[in-house]
């Protein structure tokens, strides 16, 4: 099972309500939201989601069936049991970024909305702030960096410098393969909040 | 070699406040008292400004300051012992006359080394240096500092390069743990520097060199709008560190008068 579908089962199984909705579903043969819900005195709309997103996981078939005119679902259950396992080494990022990734070129881009914190022996950046939106929307978000990420934004090229690539950056500034992780964690996150700009090399 | 000015002009009264208070205290003294206690008040001045001039001189170490402070002494001196103009003690015709001389000694030697810029904060020459050869680029700030590369040095080299760069009013050294921090001081900031150098510092542009030969430059938002043209940040910051490790090796092989000749070259006025 891929991570978002084991965070929405998961999601799914710690409602406080979900144990009794599971023992419903396994005592009847089809069962509605609105019977759902009014044997668990919750609301209809939370006993509606529920059931769809135990739907949208195939631990439910839903049935349209009619009540004079009206349509509604009832739900029933296709599974006897629930077990799913997550591979977490898929995470990892670090075969995927050893060739492309690392060849990207990056420079710090102009006019970066963003504050560079040094450390106190001012030979890396200990934090990030980026101001986001506008006027009283306006908000900060900080990023404490880990010294790998610190010593490696340190030897970030300026705005006006030649892009270079992660590699060489890596290098110059001494930080060592098993970091690649988490550089590329950072690099990405400020890519995407247009405090760094890249092209590819 | 003609330089052609980058940075912005600017006029500060600060180095004038000295001579504009004693005229002020002077006159007062002069309309309230009479012309011979405005010379006694001059007189105190002077004498009181001297200890200011050797406060300054133990934080700097630049001669200049000594000679000022003989110049002050000595004029406040005659001021309040000369026979025919002092109102609390007169001395001797013959002492008076010494002292005078004295006077005039100091003068020559303070004017010495006025006309050749001893007595001047260069700070300025060096953002004119590290400008050279440097094309406006706009929307280049960032507030980073950049590692400007390695040299080499010996612990003691640096701290007797640091001592050298104060004395001659380059750039004040901060002594850190691990480092060495330059902070280039321009003649209109002097006075904040000196009264209060820690906070002075906080926004001012600094190159550091640390204990392993490596250079750092920060170039603050001050000074960097202290130019008339948005120069490219990136190239500005790497001059100003191959600057500062030109002056480092010109230290090292004993051609320190190198340093100087090279920002006099810069041709600034004496009090810009």
């Amino acid at each position: 099972m891929d991570f978002k579908k084991a965070a929405k089962l998961g999601s799914c199984l710690s409602k406080d309500y979900a144990e009794d909705l599971f023992r419903l579903l396994i005592t009847y043969e089809s069962i509605s939201a609105s019977e759902a819900a009014s044997r668990l005195g919750i609301h209809i709309k939370t006993t509606q989601d529920l059931l769809e997103d135990l739907q949208s996981l195939e631990i439910l078939k839903r049935e349209e069936v009619y009540e004079g005119k009206r349509p509604y679902f009832r739900y029933s259950l296709i599974v006897k049991e629930i077990s799913f396992s997550v591979d977490l080494t898929r995470l990892n990022v670090v075969e995927k970024v050893a060739d492309s990734r690392l060849r990207m070129k990056i420079r710090e881009i102009k006019n970066a909305k963003a504050r560079f914190t040094t450390s106190r022996s001012n030979d890396y950046i200990s934090s990030v702030v980026i101001w986001m939106g506008e006027g009283r929307d306006r908000s900060e978000r900080k990023f404490n960096l880990s010294y790998p990420q610190g010593k490696f934004l340190f030897h970030l090229p300026f705005p006006t410098a030649e892009p270079v690539t992660i590699t060489e950056i890596m290098t110059k500034a001494g930080v060592d393969k098993n970091n690649i992780p988490e550089i590329i964690d950072i690099v990405q996150e400020l890519i995407e909040l247009n405090v760094i700009e890249s092209s590819q090399g | 070699m003609y330089f052609s000015r980058k940075q912005r002009h600017e006029f500060s009264i600060t180095g004038f406040i000295p001579a504009i208070t004693c005229i002020v205290l002077y006159a007062l003294a002069v309309i309230f008292v009479g012309p011979k206690a405005g010379i006694a008040v001059a007189g105190v001045f002077f004498i009181l400004y001297s200890g200011f001039s050797i406060w300054i001189f133990s934080r700097t170490g630049n001669l200049s300051y000594i000679a000022a402070a003989l110049f002050q002494f000595f004029f406040g001196l005659f001021f309040l012992t000369h026979p025919k103009l002092s109102v609390i003690w007169s001395v001797d015709s013959k002492i008076s006359a010494l002292i005078l001389l004295m006077c005039v000694a100091s003068t020559i030697w303070l004017f010495y080394l006025f006309f050749k810029k001893r007595a001047k904060w260069k700070g300025r020459e060096v953002f004119e240096l590290a400008s050279v050869s440097t094309e406006p680029q706009p929307d280049g700030f960032t507030d980073r500092p950049r590692p400007a590369g390695r040299t080499d040095y010996t612990r003691s080299e640096l701290s007797s390069f640091a001592k050298f760069m104060r004395s001659h009013l380059i750039a004040m050294p901060y002594f850190e743990n691990e480092r060495i921090v330059f902070v280039p001081v321009k003649m209109d900031d002097s006075f904040s520097y000196l009264f209060s150098p820690e906070k002075f510092r906080q926004k001012r542009s600094w190159i550091a060199f640390d204990f392993h030969g490596n250079i750092t430059v920060n170039i603050s938002k001050i000074d960097y709008l202290g130019y008339k043209e948005e120069l490219s940040f990136d190239l500005l910051c790497e001059n100003m560190g191959i600057l500062f490790i030109r002056f480092m090796e010109y230290y090292r092989k004993g051609e320190a008068d190198r340093i100087l000749y090279e920002l006099d070259e810069v041709g600034l006025g004496l009090t810009s």
